[in-house]
């Protein structure tokens, strides 16, 4: 029988799995430096948190279009089912916690917001919420197909 | 649904890497074809078929 031969190159998966590393190496040192400027008092213009908030979503798009022709089938179904499962699962636990969260016991912990920063406080709890279901699901989707 | 394709990577010798390389996917996905838990789409069970020279259905069989 004829073995095939093994080749030294970067698989697709491996670039696709250094992209995201770089993601978030790159997303950590955005907040790093923001997380310093806050620190710092150094107060950044609206304009510039806007253009880069747009050039930083663009960019995430690109890279996300990259990673998602770089990966295999079985990888995007994974990723299809952890969105579906795992996002929606993680909207409910959020919608149910939020439901039963005392207003009083938020306002102690993060002040007399004005309602545009509750907005943006449900929306993170959201975002961290569905995150977590999706790891959850995605991590799920792998193991179960691993034994 | 059931598969042959650990029988037939054993018989040319191959690793799970051997195959996700001539396959293009990841040796993640072929552990997940080879325990019956993931089902190919039909482009990736073609190409199944034409690297082992053997017609779908005798690599693929229903379980139903």
């Amino acid at each position: 029988m004829e073995k095939i031969e093994a080749r030294k190159v970067v698989s697709r998966e491996e670039i696709a799995q250094r992209i995201l590393v770089g993601c978030g190496v790159f997303g950590g040192l955005v907040g790093a430096g923001g997380a310093l400027a806050n620190r710092l008092e150094i107060q950044i213009p609206m304009p510039v948190i806007a253009v880069g908030t747009v050039i930083t979503l663009m960019v995430m798009a690109g890279v996300t279009a990259i990673y998602w022709r770089m990966i295999d089938e079985a990888a995007r179904e994974a990723h299809k089912f952890a969105w579906f499962w795992g996002g929606m699962a993680g909207a409910a636990v959020a919608l149910m916690i939020g439901a039963v969260t005392d207003s009083a016991w938020l306002t102690a912990m993060y002040g007399d917001l004005k309602p545009a920063g509750w907005l943006i406080l449900g929306m993170g709890g959201l975002l961290i919420a569905q995150t977590i279901g999706y790891g959850l699901a995605w991590a799920g989707w792998w193991l179960i197909r691993q034994r | 649904m059931k598969n042959r394709l650990k029988v037939l990577r054993a018989e040319r010798d191959w690793s799970q890497a051997d195959l996700a390389e001539a396959l293009q996917v990841s040796r993640q996905t072929i552990n997940a074809l080879e325990t019956g838990k993931y089902d190919p789409s039909l482009p990736l069970a073609f190409k199944i078929a034409r690297l082992f020279g053997q017609p779908i259905e005798t690599i693929f069989q229903d379980e139903a």
